[in-house]
């Protein structure tokens, strides 16, 4: 009979278990395994999900490289977000803090204190903080039917579903829980990741983390020597996006993927080894 | 005192005829179209404006620099040269530049809170949590210090009954060294987005702060000849020399210098080895931008005014006028050039974003909002034009004076 092993989000969610992220010695990090990723995107459904995105938004990205000439070319996937940057640029020139670092390590965002001057965005060297340009979910308000007199618009099916006519449509109650979370957000001011906060003040990983089917984002708190993360960052080398822009990410990337090979050289060390 | 009452204002006004009305017809029309672009961005968000979350900053912050370095340029570069070090060259200047600068800062503030996303809660945000270390939070203190300085400074120098001089100086200095350190800082918000090397850093303080003095020259230059040529006060009060020779030396000075820094700034990007500043430059002087950015900012507004105020047959008080106008229209778009060029550049590969570059043009509120700016300057400016004598020198000059046309000889003051 074989022992049950953990999987490594149980692993994760137990090291969260045990730690008390208003202690101030906690540095949450993510580590992005490029060999495990397949860059199926569902880290990024996951997380407008759960952050109620509407199209054109997204806390959860992407970047792609290609090199070589067609058909010799290759194709390099790399997933983002928010890099909780540890001299966070973004913070630094908020005029108001509407940006700061808060508890874990994390740049946390104050939406009430946010006066939409778009300084974050322009500072940012990573382009991922996105502006409300607009109250979200405006379709929600409409009043025109697809079909007239044969399908509901989406105004009376909000009636319908006995929402009151203040809440917006998709109003999340488990982003209430910290202080500066807010169930719903509305046009004027910017918005970006932040580590899923509200899951973690409830024990929960990132639902980016969570929903990643090939366990390629490690999350842990990197000043914990026992962590998932540092066990990762012990076996491999890790890099940082912009590392030259001197903004200390939190989220680094191990493995870079490389799918193919080719002849072997001669001078190829520890090749029989 | 030299308040004109609001009944000769408005005999003034009167008195100006079919070209007053107008005049103040077109800056009503300019004010009504303003209040719709801002009540649309009000109403609808920032929707309504041209941006996207790869350029966050378009024509309404360029023209917000634009207005704050006008206002900067005019009392570095010439009322603080006669309210701080005593010169008495531009004294027939300084209650209209005074003005100028306080309405012209007026109508950069209102730019910028028309395209902010929460403009009612700014200032209350700016008091109650202040952040030190960010630029714009320094710029705005500054800026407001600076505005009441100017408010002070036209106090003293329209309404107070022989003024202390120690007064008028400590609010001259403050005048002087707000401006100063304002746009150093505006210059710093720029500079210190070290993701966008387009701005060129430290560079961008020292360029901005040494073009603010060409478009506040250029500025108080055009007004002033645009009113010797509508009224005859003005004509006695300022003589044609400083408009020709004085001035016209001095903004072809700031023409030269201005299109030097420009140079230098295009050329390091040109040749940088950084592979996405290069393209930005690139893309701003040679691709779709290059009619406005290049042609009218450089060409128009830099080459044309310095040759105009470098040869002695243009250097009349046309040739003046036209080049303050150009240089104005120049640096308007030169200011959308700096702001744009360190956002054309995409900064990541995002398949779900533009890249390698990306594009922008202003929205019709935007638009809206820029006529705004002009008009507010315009009506303010008008409006003080009708109540207060602008022709009149400082105080302490007036009783050293005698002669109205002796403003060409510097003379030396008390406090000298």
């Amino acid at each position: 009979m074989t022992e049950a092993v953990d999987s490594l989000d149980d692993q994760m969610a137990a090291e969260l278990d045990e730690t008390d992220l208003q202690d101030e010695g906690v540095d949450l990090s993510m580590v992005i395994d490029l060999q495990r990723c397949t860059g199926c995107g569902a880290c990024n459904i996951g997380c407008a999900q759960e952050n109620n995105l509407q199209e054109g938004q997204a806390y959860s990205s992407r970047i792609i490289e290609t090199n070589g000439k067609f058909p010799n070319v290759s194709y390099e996937y790399t997933p983002t977000l928010c890099n909780q940057c540890d001299d966070a640029p973004c913070a630094e020139g908020c005029p108001t803090k509407a940006l700061y670092k808060g508890d874990g390590g994390i740049t946390m965002h104050d939406h009430e204190k946010c006066i939409g001057c778009k300084a974050c965005m322009v500072n940012c060297p990573y382009d991922e903080i996105t502006l409300n340009k607009e109250d979200p979910h405006p379709r929600w308000e409409e009043t025109d039917a697809l079909i007239e007199n044969g399908t509901a618009s989406p105004k009376q099916v909000k009636e319908r579903a006995d929402v009151d006519e203040n809440a917006p449509a998709y109003y999340n109650p488990n982003r209430e829980v910290g202080e500066h979370e807010h169930p719903t957000r509305y046009k004027g001011v910017v918005e970006k990741c932040n580590f899923c906060v509200h899951r973690l003040n409830e024990g929960e990983l990132p639902r980016c983390v969570e929903e990643c089917p090939c366990e390629a984002r490690i999350f842990g708190d990197l000043n914990d020597p026992d962590s998932k993360v540092n066990e990762i960052l012990g076996k491999y080398n890790p890099d940082v996006l912009k590392e030259e822009q001197g903004t200390a990410p939190s989220v680094k990337y191990v493995r870079d993927y490389n799918g193919g090979g080719y002849e072997q050289g001669t001078g190829e060390a520890g090749l029989g080894d | 005192m030299s308040r004109l009452g609001g009944e000769s204002a408005l005999q003034r006004a009167r008195d100006a005829g079919p070209r007053a009305y107008a005049w103040i017809g077109l800056v009503a029309l300019g004010l009504l179209i303003g209040v719709y672009g801002a009540l649309l961005t009000l109403i609808e968000g920032t929707t309504v404006l041209g941006l996207s979350d790869q350029v966050p900053w378009g024509i309404l912050i360029s023209t917000y620099v634009f207005f704050a370095l006008l206002s900067t340029g005019i009392c570095i570069g010439i009322t603080s040269l006669s309210s701080v070090f005593g010169m008495t060259t531009f004294e027939p200047l300084v209650k209209r530049g005074v003005l100028l600068s306080l309405f012209t800062l007026a109508a950069g503030g209102l730019v910028i809170m028309a395209g902010l996303g929460q403009p009612f809660r700014a200032i209350p945000q700016m008091l109650l949590s202040p952040n030190p270390s960010a630029p714009m939070w320094w710029m705005i203190v500054l800026y407001s210090v600076y505005g009441g300085a100017l408010v002070a400074e036209f106090y003293l120098l329209d309404q107070a009954e022989q003024p202390s001089q120690r007064l008028t100086l400590a609010v001259g200095v403050v005048a002087l060294v707000a401006p100063i350190l304002a746009g150093g800082m505006l210059g710093a918000i720029f500079g210190t987005a070290e993701a966008r090397p387009y701005y060129g850093g430290i560079f961008a303080s020292v360029y901005l702060l040494v073009t603010a003095v060409f478009s506040g020259v250029a500025l108080l230059t055009a007004v002033t000849i645009v009113e010797r040529r509508l009224t005859d006060a003005t004509a006695t009060a300022v003589d044609e020399t400083l408009l020709t020779g004085t001035l016209a030396k001095y903004l072809g000075v700031l023409a030269g210098v201005t299109l030097l820094l420009t140079a230098f700034r295009h050329a390091y990007g040109l040749v940088a080895t950084n592979e996405a500043l290069a393209l930005a430059h690139e893309h701003m002087l040679f691709g779709t931008h290059s009619a406005w950015a290049l042609g009218v900012g450089v060409g128009l507004g830099m080459v044309v005014p310095f040759a105009l105020l470098a040869l002695p047959r243009t250097r009349t008080v046309g040739g003046v006028f036209t080049a303050s106008v150009l240089a104005l229209v120049g640096l308007f778009a030169s200011r959308l050039e700096f702001v744009l060029g360190g956002q054309v550049v995409a900064l990541t590969n995002d398949p779900s974003h533009q890249f390698p570059l990306v594009s922008y043009a202003p929205s019709v509120a935007e638009i809206a909002i820029v006529v705004f700016g002009f008009a507010l300057l315009a009506f303010l400016y008008t409006m003080s034009r009708l109540l207060f004598d602008l022709d009149e020198r400082p105080d302490h000059a007036a009783t050293d004076m005698t002669h109205p046309n002796s403003t060409a000889t510097p003379e030396v003051t008390d406090d000298d």
